[in-house]
């Protein structure tokens, strides 16, 4: 591999959806209507904890046009929850856990009668004591937010690899530091909406904003009690998730609630502020590091303990806290290595995944640990980088396994880039520039269904369909399983029409996370159009009277190898195919997991969760206002190693829209919680994104090597190249003006009270 | 997206017929102009309008033109033509300045100079949905007696966070009131009651129909400057206005320097005009005057971005940048 030359593969290609998405005609959920069609609304708690005694809805029933109001005495099912150890949701609760929480819906012939009628419904509330720092949450006799979690604790991962204290004792040098992360918005485009239609047949047919319909179709089945094959999840164009809509949320359970209630379709869609409240946040986490090193930098031994705020139900907890210690492993080389990964409940919204998943917030700190310590060791922290960074064929001390990493050349490429040497401790230019790295699973194997699957099938006039597992979010899937048929077809990606995210007719697959699907669902689609093209062989071979293998596809072309003069089109052949014999369908099967993960040890964790693994550097370059404490990022440099590209304009799409949220994750965005643990800025107005003013320079350099395991050599690309912004920018902050923002956002105001700080003690 | 609830609309023809039935309708009807405060704020359910009255079709309401020493703008004059037109980026640049600092630049093509002037005040606690707010209780804003922000507040603290009048203030302007059977012609600062509940001070049936700028006398200086967290959309965490008349020898002859986002209502700081009067703009002048800019900034925590200290910080940080400007295009010109 890499010698080979792809027609397809690696080139810039227009996303397949492109067009009808630019042009407005795409139809997202909230652009679905069905005849008899009503609109439902939520009803959420206004206490922070507290029981639902009763729910009166009968003067809601009288007003004109409400037709059905459900609460949680309607809900027949199991609780359901992202992970079967921790399913503690009930769509529709009985007892509030945060304000906001879901207690009740309405459906009405419009949205203004169902709006009115949530103000109809009366609810008795039994306030409880409450507790919103995850601090307080995990002390003795703090209140229990769910009865059956002792000090609130969710979720307790822990590593201990090789012998940490000894190797501390060891060590020239040891740094320990405390480092905190805000709470996010995933900030999608898309607010989410659920379309919900049940049958005479006792089919119940969802069309909804999603990750992952198979996940919808699983919690569906198990909160309203039926089974999930007389469940159809339908996914339509989706205006992005980020790790944030693959859970089933309770919008979808009431809408389908509703739809059962009623008979008639039950359309919901949430408005920004339950988008923002109601739904899932990145968690809040305090990171404490402690890192033990040589006098050259070698890294001896690495403590990590982190506490998540988990807010009030489970989501993704036991996961996020599994990365938060995983990831501490994957671009350096940590030969001991102590984990404890806590995230308890408070009464606050949800924290849930959301890009990078539990890695962004240790990263972050351990980055920040790193430049600190090669400050103190007087080591160029890009030198310091260079000394630990993981190196093809490593296994690290918890089992992951890397066939492929680019990490020293990323590292080496983004520096003589971003002239690193030249810039870096530029005294009184007020400008920075800050390296740090990241590196992040192809799909993570830890239990559960996992593989992904997909059917080519060849058309009569040499058109292809693909029908694939994968969901499409805006990530540019559709045009990757596109791709890998046309490059194995010897087509172009808009001969190819793929059909996905239906539960019904696509083949079973968990869906959008964990950075997975070019990996998984490329790797299906590379089988299933193999083996259509072995089908094809052996007609092409019969026709041109050849051998099977020296059938060449290409250009829509098919040819005997060597002799691409006497050719037939690809149309052709798919048009003969059909009458040879009593007639024949071409038809590829594939459907691909990973045989080179090793499922972690109960015990100790040890093992390796994905068959490859991305690297990245970074470096951010900053200007800070030493007089107002702001910052502007110049430029950010991002060396990518997510093995061969697939389509170069979608691994640069990743990569930017990385350096856009990392600059936001970085510097502004910021939920604010409330004496009540209320979200106070729960608008796009208040909860501030980065516009196109805020995001400047962008440069990436795609570095990667082919993997031996990814589709044509490819590894993930969108989520571990986010996790080295945050601290690329912070790094940049402090060679600006030495202040080290150790509580994220790093506000103007936080920036200058450290510099006046500094002022101080120096003419003290 | 959020609905806008039920309501009558209408679209007059004249200044007169809106007058009328303002009078009429007295607190159920609200007058729209670019819509870009007034219906957010109807979609949160924040007031409930029963007619709105659109000002779009009244032609009176449009223009710019010269008139008897001043210069005159419609109060439907969009913010985006007052930030490009020529007349005021040559003589007044604080009022282009503000004018291209509000919101972004879809806002601004909507939004209209009388619409920014007439902003409502803003609360953290406020510009909330109904469902929101219904887990605190009734605030001074919304017709209660508590202030979540200040507590133990005897009135409301909502910021005034409007570019365009500090601008205008700084910069001497009057606005003509217009009434059935009357008008009235006030400074700008006289639209502001400094009560962050009611604080406009129109009177009931009464629409702001014009912005007068006095036309510059002498060498002439303004600037705005504000500071918000994104390089758009965002309201003002602070801003500051400021104009100098300066003469021939450099000496100051009037100067007025007015805060935005920190109060109530934009305030002007009028022991700098004092400190300033018949002085250079020295470096220690303006480190002065800065100085006073910050104690006059009394900014409350009812803001998603910054921290009240930040703020006056940040009053006086632009009151510096602002005045160093002035002397540097002072210095440029020779003075």
């Amino acid at each position: 591999m890499g010698t080979e030359s792809y027609s397809v593969i690696g080139t810039r290609q227009p996303l397949i959806d492109g067009l009808v998405k630019a042009s407005g005609e795409a139809k997202f959920t909230e652009d679905l209507a069905l005849p008899g069609m009503l609109i439902g609304k939520m009803l959420g708690s206004l206490y922070p904890h507290a029981k639902i005694l009763n729910v009166d809805h009968s003067k809601a029933l009288t007003l004109r046009g409400v037709k059905a109001v459900v609460s949680g005495v309607d809900i027949s099912g199991k609780k359901y929850g992202d992970f079967a150890s921790r399913r503690d949701q009930n769509g529709l609760t009985l007892k509030a856990r945060y304000i906001g929480d879901p207690i009740a819906a309405v459906a009405a012939l419009d949205e203004e009668t169902a709006l009115e009628a949530l103000d109809l419904i009366r609810v008795d509330y039994e306030e409880l004591p409450v507790v919103f720092d995850p601090e307080h949450a995990m002390e003795e006799g703090a209140p229990l937010i769910h009865e059956e979690y002792q000090r609130n604790i969710v979720a307790y991962r822990r590593f201990d690899f090789g012998d940490v204290e000894a190797a501390f004792r060891d060590s020239d040098y040891v740094r320990e530091g405390r480092f905190s992360s805000q709470a996010i918005s995933h900030g999608v485009i898309e607010p989410r909406a659920a379309l919900a239609q049940y049958d005479l047949s006792g089919k119940l047919t969802i069309w909804t904003s999603t990750q992952s319909p198979y996940w919808i179709r699983r919690d569906l089945s198990l909160i309203l009690n039926i089974p999930e094959s007389k469940i159809r999840v339908i996914k339509p164009y989706v205006g992005s998730g980020f790790g944030g809509k693959g859970s089933l949320y309770s919008y979808q359970v009431a809408a389908s609630l509703l739809a059962m209630k009623t008979r008639k379709p039950i359309k919901i869609c949430l408005s920004r502020e339950e988008e923002i409240s109601t739904t899932c946040l990145r968690a809040p986490m305090i990171v404490y590091v402690k890192t033990g090193v040589k006098k050259n930098g070698t890294i001896l031994a690495q403590y990590v303990r982190c506490l998540a705020d988990g807010g009030a139900y489970a989501s993704s907890s036991v996961l996020m806290m599994y990365n938060s210690g995983l990831t501490c492993l994957i671009p350096y080389r940590i030969p001991n290595f102590k984990y404890d990964g806590y995230m308890v409940y408070t009464n606050k919204p949800i924290s849930g995944p959301m890009r990078g998943h539990g890695a962004n917030q240790p990263r972050f700190a351990i980055e920040s640990q790193l430049d600190m310590i090669a400050e103190d060791l007087n080591i160029d922290p890009a030198e310091l980088r260079l000394k630990n960074a993981t190196q093809a064929g490593d296994t690290s001390i918890s089992g992951l396994v890397f066939n492929s990493c680019e990490l020293s050349k990323a590292i080496k490429e983004t520096t003589k880039h971003a002239e690193w040497d030249k810039k870096r401790g530029q005294t009184g230019s007020n400008r920075g520039i800050g390296l740090a790295c990241g590196g992040f699973v192809s799909g993570a194997r830890l239990g559960g269904h996992t593989a992904s699957g997909c059917y080519v099938q060849v058309n009569e006039d040499g058109g292809v369909t693909v029908t694939t597992g994968s969901s499409d979010i805006g990530q540019g899937s559709r045009t990757i399983v596109a791709q890998v048929a046309a490059e194995e077809l010897g087509l172009s990606p808009s001969d190819i029409t793929v059909l996905s995210g239906d539960s019904e007719t696509t083949p079973i697959d968990p869906g959008t996370f964990s950075s997975r699907v070019t990996f998984y669902s490329g790797n299906a689609t590379l089988i299933a159009a193999r083996e259509v093209k072995a089908q094809l062989s052996q007609i092409a071979a019969k026709i041109m009277k050849a051998n099977a293998n020296d059938i060449v596809f290409q250009d829509k072309k098919v040819f005997v190898r060597g002799r691409v003069d006497s050719y037939i089109s690809f149309a052709e052949l798919a048009k003969k195919t059909e009458g040879m014999g009593s007639g024949r369908l071409i038809i590829g099967k594939g459907q691909w997991a990973p045989t080179n993960t090793q499922f972690p040890d109960r015990e100790t964790q040890y093992g390796n969760v994905s068959g490859a693994y991305s690297f990245a550097a970074q470096i951010a370059e900053v200007e800070v206002d030493p007089e107002t404490g702001q910052v502007k990022v110049l430029k950010i440099t991002i060396g990518d190693d997510c093995g061969t590209v697939i389509n170069l304009s979608g691994a640069e799409g990743q990569a930017e829209g990385s350096a856009a949220m990392g600059i936001g994750h970085a510097l502004m965005e910021n939920i604010i919680f409330g004496n009540n643990g209320q979200i106070m800025n729960p608008s796009f107005l208040d909860f501030r994104i980065p516009t196109a003013r805020d995001v400047n320079d962008i440069s990436v350099l795609e570095v990667g090597s082919p993997d031996p395991t990814g589709p044509y050599g490819a590894k993930e690309v969108g989520e571990g190249l986010l996790i080295a912004t945050v601290p690329a920018i912070v790094n940049a902050i402090y060679d600006a003006v030495g202040v080290r923002i150790t509580e994220l956002p790093a506000t103007p105001e936080k920036i200058l009270e450290a510099l006046e700080k500094k002022k101080k003690e120096k003419y003290l | 997206m959020m609905r806008l609830p039920k309501m009558d609309y209408i679209a007059p023809n004249t200044a007169e017929e809106v007058c009328s039935l303002l009078n009429k309708y007295g607190q159920e009807a609200k007058v729209l102009a670019g819509g870009t405060d007034l219906l957010v704020a109807s979609k949160l359910g924040i007031n409930k309008l029963g007619l709105i009255i659109s000002l779009g079709k009244i032609l009176d309401l449009k223009g710019i033109y010269e008139e008897n020493g001043y210069f005159k703008i419609g109060a439907m004059t969009s913010l985006y033509e007052v930030r490009y037109n020529p007349f005021i980026l040559n003589h007044y640049p604080a009022l282009a300045e503000a004018a291209a600092a509000v919101g972004t630049m879809q806002l601004q093509h909507m939004g209209t100079l009388g619409g920014n002037l007439c902003l409502n005040t803003r609360c953290i606690y406020y510009n909330q949905s109904n469902r929101w707010r219904k887990s605190h209780a009734i605030c001074f804003k919304m017709g209660g007696y508590v202030c979540h922000v200040v507590p133990k507040g005897k009135k409301c603290y909502a910021v005034f966070s409007g570019d365009i009048a500090p601008a205008l203030i700084a910069l001497d302007a009057q606005v003509k009131l217009i009434r059935t059977g009357g008008e009235r012609v006030v400074p700008v600062c006289e639209l502001y009651t400094g009560d962050g509940r009611e604080p406009i001070a129109l009177q009931t049936g009464e629409i702001l129909a014009e912005i007068r700028v006095p036309l510059p006398i002498g060498r002439q200086y303004s600037i705005y400057l504000k500071y918000r967290q994104r390089g758009a959309i965002d309201f003002p965490l602070t801003g500051v206005a400021a104009r100098a008349v300066i003469n021939s020898y450099g000496i100051c002859n009037d100067f007025k320097l007015v805060l935005t986002a920190v109060d109530s209502a934009p305030r002007e700081v009028f022991e700098a005009r004092e400190l300033l009067k018949g002085k250079t703009l020295s470096a220690e002048i303006i480190s002065q005057v800065s100085q006073r800019a910050m104690e006059g900034a009394h900014p409350v925590a009812n803001t998603s971005g910054s921290t009240p200290a930040y703020r006056r910080k940040m009053a006086r940080m632009l009151t510096l940048r602002a005045l160093t400007s002035i002397a540097q295009s002072l210095s440029l010109v020779g003075v």
